[in-house]
């Protein structure tokens, strides 16, 4: 909201609000938070997609999660707007739990927009786009206040011409049909927009244009982001703050900028240096960092003491998420626990 | 090699090439088919009653006359009555049986795929636990069974058959309702908050359409080869209204003086089931990507 549209690179969060992850919850006490997950867990069988994870989405930011697939990035997304209930721990709208009737969910949902990762897919094939913008308006009873106007204006707001009221999804290419999931994101005018993976799809020459839509439409509209994404570079374009996700659990988090010119975690710090991006920061890294072998953890370990290229004798011990200046860090070599031994 | 292809092209017709080429070529074929038998079943009027026993029915031993007699093409039966006659009377009331019988399996089917697709938990497990019931019940005999209780004649029939045959197509739609209900666009309509119903209105069915236009023609096929066994076994349409199953019984026993009578509502049976497959058969591969030529079609 306060940031112009034009700073693509690297926003820093100078006097912003603390973007708050913890795993006790305790330090997202910010009263603003449009969406708050508390100490949320979300199981498959054995395996635990989110575990244990706490964080705050605030009105008008960009909260950047990174992770490689599989570590519950997109369970968070689903579970942010609805498509999953947590096994345990709480989500909370504007401070309040998720409603459990699906009436209530539908109240829940007409707040927070999603843009999913595979634009192909998100379309339905025999939906025109006005059926497909205009659908959350008819859903939540708008249509009839001016939605097709309102439909108009999506599209041309995310840069389609008005002609293309009428055409179907297969009539684009990527890029055009990512701009008509975006516009349906923002039919029902939400705080709070999901991106699950938006660009991933794409070409590289149309992820730049899809990220700065989505960068200026925050500017006009002051949308929250939940930006969720494997690739570090484009999320350190557009976020204000950062969360490293490893196996469902938050290993760092904190300020973009702190995140990627300082990683502390040795995960972090691994896939900073992955990262192929031309920036003069990166160089700084050095060479990439080769992580081991993933083998299973003994419960109440560190979880990513096997692949760690840093692991230590205490790392048998689940390091706590602890704040360590500006940012928040899970691991024995930074926040002291038993480190040098 | 390029210029041997050229060169052969020429010399085909155009008939060979909208055989071969043409991906609606057996659906076109089997609506043909199918018009034809509908319009010989509209026409049985025209062909006289198919009661009427001719004087000249019989021959000097008092056998039924064969294909070709004078003013009985397709011959006579054992009492002298006009096969062509019965045999388009017939036809009347079997495509009515397969057509009524073929609605009301496929909506049956159709409603409970659905609802159990979409709403899952109780009403998933006990609405597919009953059609596995159905599914598993051997055809004949339970279709017997039920036929003694329901009662003979049309309405008999299309009750047994639907009865018999809707768990298929419950089947079958249930799966794909699944299959749909995980797409992403689906999902992307929970998440802006659509009622169900209209999920299911607007994004699952229209994705049904064409197998259930597939399904329905198969359907079709089984509907009539049961329901004229039935008949040929002594449930459904009864003697002396003439139906091709027990057209096939009742010339049985003159198989061996007089096979016509057997083989001709035998093929009249088999040319609507086949006309039936050839259209379920151009229709899924009228599917978009049956659409599409590989470098083996050309």
């Amino acid at each position: 909201m306060t940031r112009p549209a034009t700073a693509l690179p690297a926003p820093h969060a100078e006097g912003s609000p603390r973007f708050a992850a913890g795993p006790s919850g305790d330090a997202t006490a910010s009263p603003r938070a449009i969406v708050k997950l508390v100490k949320v867990t979300k199981r498959f069988g054995a395996t635990r997609a989110v575990d244990d994870l706490s964080l705050s989405l605030l009105p008008g930011r960009t909260l950047g999660m990174v992770g490689e697939s599989g570590c519950g990035k997109s369970t968070v997304a689903r579970l942010v707007v609805g498509l999953e209930r947590p096994t345990s721990g709480e989500l909370q709208y504007e401070g309040r739990p998720y409603p459990r009737s699906d009436r209530g969910m539908r109240r829940v949902r007409r707040h927070i927009g999603m843009v999913f990762q595979d634009p192909y897919e998100a379309l339905d094939p025999r939906c025109t786009l006005r059926q497909i913008v205009g659908e959350p308006l008819m859903a939540h009873g708008l249509w009839r206040d001016g939605g097709l106007e309102r439909v108009r204006t999506l599209l041309d707001a995310v840069g389609l011409p008005k002609a293309a009221l009428d055409s179907r999804p297969s009539h684009y290419s990527g890029g055009g049909r990512q701009r008509v999931g975006i516009a349906r994101a923002l039919a029902l005018d939400p705080a709070l927009v999901v991106c699950d993976e938006p660009t991933s799809a794409l070409d590289v020459s149309i992820q730049a244009q899809i990220i700065n839509l989505l960068l200026q439409l925050q500017a006009v509209r002051g949308l929250a982001y939940l930006f969720i994404s494997h690739d570090l570079d484009v999320v350190r374009r557009v976020s204000d703050e950062v969360v490293v996700i490893y196996a469902g659990a938050i290993m760092e988090s904190g300020p973009t900028t702190a995140i990627t010119t300082e990683p502390k975690h040795p995960y972090t710090r691994a896939l900073l240096s992955g990262v192929t991006g031309t920036m003069p920061d990166q160089r700084k890294l050095g060479s990439r960092i080769r992580l081991n072998e993933e083998r299973p953890v003994p419960t109440g370990a560190c979880p990513f003491a096997s692949r760690c290229p840093e692991v230590h004798r205490a790392c048998v011990k689940r390091p706590p998420l602890l704040a360590v200046g500006d940012r928040l860090v899970a691991c024995h070599l930074v926040t002291g626990g038993g480190a040098g031994t | 090699m390029a210029a041997v292809l050229l060169q052969s092209e020429p010399t085909e017709t155009f008939a060979d090439r909208r055989f071969r080429f043409h991906p609606r070529a057996a659906l076109l074929a089997g609506l043909i088919l199918l018009g034809a038998l509908i319009v010989f079943a509209l026409l049985a009027p025209l062909f006289g009653s198919p009661y009427r026993v001719f004087a000249d029915g019989l021959n000097a031993q008092g056998l039924p006359l064969g294909l070709g007699a004078p003013g009985h093409l397709l011959g006579t039966d054992e009492i002298g009555r006009d096969m062509l006659a019965r045999l388009a009377s017939a036809g009347r009331i079997d495509l009515e049986m397969t057509f009524i019988a073929d609605i009301t399996s496929m909506g049956l089917g159709i409603v409970v795929g659905l609802v159990a697709g979409f709403y899952r938990g109780l009403v998933e497990q006990v609405l597919m636990r009953i059609t596995d019931v159905f599914l598993s019940v051997p055809t004949i005999v339970s279709g017997l069974a039920l036929a003694s209780v329901v009662g003979e004649g049309l309405t008999g029939i299309v009750v047994v058959v639907t009865a018999l045959y809707w768990a298929w197509t419950a089947r079958v739609i249930y799966g794909e309702v699944l299959r749909l209900r995980s797409r992403v666009f689906v999902e992307a309509a929970v998440a802006a908050g659509v009622p169900r119903m209209t999920i299911l209105r607007r994004h699952i069915v229209p994705h049904l359409s064409s197998l259930m236009l597939v399904l329905s023609a198969l359907n079709a096929a089984s509907v009539v080869s049961i329901g004229a066994g039935l008949s040929y076994l002594g449930a459904g349409v009864q003697l002396p209204r003439p139906e091709w199953g027990n057209m096939l019984e009742e010339g049985e026993n003159a198989l061996g003086y007089a096979p016509h009578l057997v083989v001709e509502p035998l093929v009249m049976i088999i040319l609507t089931v086949l006309a039936f497959m050839l259209i379920s058969e151009g229709l899924t591969n009228r599917g978009p990507t049956a659409r599409e030529k590989t470098w083996l079609d050309k």
